[in-house]
């Protein structure tokens, strides 16, 4: 990495400002594509994310500097463990070890900025919790409410039995 | 710093709403918007083996069951029956108009028929699920096999999960389409 790359400052919600290399900045689409449009202008310095908070964008960057120097395996699809440390390297299974709210909220971030490798690794980590469980453990674990009524419960059981029959 | 009597869900939700394209069904309060994001839900579940797309999370909420369907809909192969009648004996039907998809030795599919006596209100009528488990031969004819669904092979090319092989064309026996 150039030791003189520019840098562009990333604005969080809070008007937090984040210093980060171009290369790193550039990870995210949006960013990217925000930073093209203003290319015009003789020179982008500040980049506002107002729907991102600053304990997660610092999280984004984490994520985004690191890629830089070892990109995340691609994940496979289904998932083969309920682990995330059998899927992805050391770094990206600790990086997603967080408490759930934080995890979705990366989500949210990831889904807003467009940065694919960090939206593949938060949704395959609530992948991986819910891999294996009940309906009724999902719906306690992400406090789902069971909209269904008992008939429609019962309609969808039976639609199911015709998958089962493979 | 937030202020904590603030429901946390309330926030991500109203953060959401700048974020989703489209919703489907009701809005549930307590539902992490991530779960509540028609796009993001798909990606989560996409992750998940295609035996659980099929039953457990279907039963988890409308909206997971929407999603589900969705993702189904496209491991779904557009295959004509060929032919179907108690009367009359099979025939293959016409391939024209279809998409076809590909699928790999070993893998689970769902069939479906597009024939106009079979069609639900949505187009289509699920007739079966199948693994495939090997190739046919070339240009076979289709025989329904109490049990089993055969597939014509028209072409292969290589995926990422080794050979795959395309589907032109299957039959449903009898039996399965009872089931639906």
């Amino acid at each position: 990495m150039d030791v003189e790359e520019s840098t562009i400052n990333l604005v969080s919600a809070e008007g937090d400002s984040s210093p980060v290399p171009l290369s790193v900045a550039k990870m995210s689409e949006l960013v990217r594509s925000m930073m093209d449009e203003e290319a015009e202008d003789d020179d982008v310095k500040e980049i506002p994310l107002p729907n991102v908070k600053s304990q997660v964008l610092h999280k984004v960057i984490e994520f985004c500097e690191h890629h830089l120097k070892e990109p995340m395996t691609e994940i496979e699809k289904p998932l083969k463990s309920n682990s995330m440390s059998d899927v992805v390297q050391k770094f990206y299974a600790d990086f997603v070890d967080i408490e759930q709210v934080l995890l979705f909220e990366l989500i949210l971030a990831a889904n807003y900025m467009d940065i694919k490798p960090l939206l593949d690794l938060t949704c395959a980590t609530v992948a991986s919790m819910i891999k294996g469980k009940t309906p009724e453990d999902i719906r306690t674990t992400f406090n789902i409410t069971n909209d269904f009524s008992p008939e429609e419960e019962a309609q969808v059981r039976e639609e199911n039995k015709w998958c089962e029959e493979a | 710093m937030s202020d904590p009597n603030v429901s946390l869900f309330s926030r991500i939700e109203a953060f959401s709403r700048q974020c989703c394209c489209r919703k489907t069904s009701p809005p549930q309060p307590l539902l992490p918007a991530v779960l509540q994001s028609d796009d993001l839900l798909r990606n989560i579940l996409a992750f998940l083996p295609f035996e659980e797309q099929t039953s457990n999370l279907r039963l988890v909420s409308w909206k997971f069951k929407m999603t589900c369907q969705d993702l189904l809909e496209e491991k779904l192969f557009d295959i004509n029956v060929v032919g179907y009648g108690k009367r009359k004996k099979m025939t293959r039907s016409s391939v024209n108009g279809s998409k076809w998809t590909f699928a790999a030795v070993g893998q689970t599919i769902l069939v479906r028929a597009r024939r106009a006596a079979l069609m639900t209100p949505c187009g289509w009528r699920r007739v079966g699920v199948v693994r495939l488990t090997r190739n046919a031969p070339s240009t076979t004819t289709a025989t329904p096999d109490a049990g089993s669904i055969a597939f014509p092979i028209d072409k292969q090319a290589t995926g990422p999960t080794g050979t795959w092989t395309k589907l032109v064309s299957c039959c449903v026996p009898p039996t399965d389409m009872s089931q639906s």
